[in-house]
């Protein structure tokens, strides 16, 4: 006997349906199922953090010389974390060879911020967006976000990419 | 017989970097980490003009130690002598520990300065420097 098709699952994304094709009480559903899958996203992130601490916890730990992850820095990042959280989407994590906690945004090609957050707070930053805008710098983290962070991560999260090829 | 004297590469020779672990890299992008120096002041290298892509990954395992994550390379960064030279480095081959071997040297140790220039250079060199991960990952 020929083995049956599983039934086809049907599913729906409502966040697709045209905002004037649903009732108010839908769209608030919508924004709430948007925000719980954001909320997903960022404690996705801490966890990634949590991993690091476990796989960097030892100097050399990336296979070149560096030194492993400073607990202060570890802290630093989880604040820094939670400080950009609403900004933009999470970053991917590393440990430079300073012990520092690396966040990069790149999304392609002469389009990315890094910023590296050591143990008594110091950021080293550096970004390109494109072939003419660039720079580097640093500045003291203290809870908050410095406002030329803010600026330069939310820009590089939310311009397009597509002239910068990939 | 000893090794040759270390030598400058010219500025069309292809370098790569070989890359141990994938959180040195995102989506197919390379990391700062991935490029900025050990305590030495430097970022070894290997010299990869004119070889087979076979070659290259046989001198991947030469790279390989026995503690993870130094018992897998998980891909390279390949790059022109000339990229490290437009940020004022040099790619030097020096040949030690295997044929090849070299290392980028030139990266300043101004103790003031020095994070935030180590941290450009290296930003740029990602961008100029194409990811190519190892499919399977190169193991002993």
């Amino acid at each position: 006997m020929m083995p049956t098709a599983p039934p086809k699952r049907i599913t729906a994304d409502w966040t697709q349906v045209p905002d004037h094709a649903q009732s108010s009480e839908a769209r608030n559903l919508r924004g709430l199922l948007a925000a719980q899958r954001e909320h997903q996203r960022q404690r996705t992130v801490f966890a990634d953090l949590n991993a690091l601490w476990n796989e960097a916890r030892t100097d050399d730990w990336a296979g070149r010389p560096g030194k492993a992850l400073m607990p202060g820095a570890f802290w630093q990042a989880e604040a820094f974390l939670e400080a950009v959280q609403m900004l933009a989407p999470p970053p991917a994590l590393t440990v430079d060879n300073s012990g520092a906690v690396e966040l990069d945004w790149i999304l392609a090609r002469r389009h990315r911020i890094s910023i590296s957050i050591s143990a008594s707070g110091e950021i080293i930053y550096t970004f390109r967006i494109g072939d003419d805008r660039f720079g580097s710098g640093a500045e003291r983290f203290h809870g908050v976000l410095p406002p030329r962070l803010a600026e330069l991560i939310a820009e590089v999260t939310s311009a397009p990419t597509s002239a910068t090829g990939a | 017989m000893p090794p040759p004297p270390p030598r400058v590469l010219n500025a069309g020779a292809k370098i790569t970097r070989f890359i141990h672990t994938l959180r040195d890299v995102t989506a197919g992008h390379l990391k700062p980490a991935a490029f900025e120096p050990g305590s030495d002041g430097t970022t070894s290298i290997a010299e990869i003009s004119g070889l087979a892509e076979p070659v290259v990954w046989q001198m991947a395992r030469l790279t390989l130690g026995t503690a993870p994550p130094r018992d897998k390379v998980v891909g390279r960064a390949d790059l022109l002598a000339g990229d490290a030279q437009n940020h004022g480095l040099r790619a030097i081959r020096d040949d030690l520990g295997f044929t090849g071997h070299g290392c980028l040297e030139g990266w300043g140790r101004d103790p003031m300065e020095r994070r935030v220039h180590w941290k450009r250079i290296a930003s740029e060199l990602c961008d100029a420097a194409q990811w190519v991960p190892a499919d399977p990952p190169i193991t002993a």
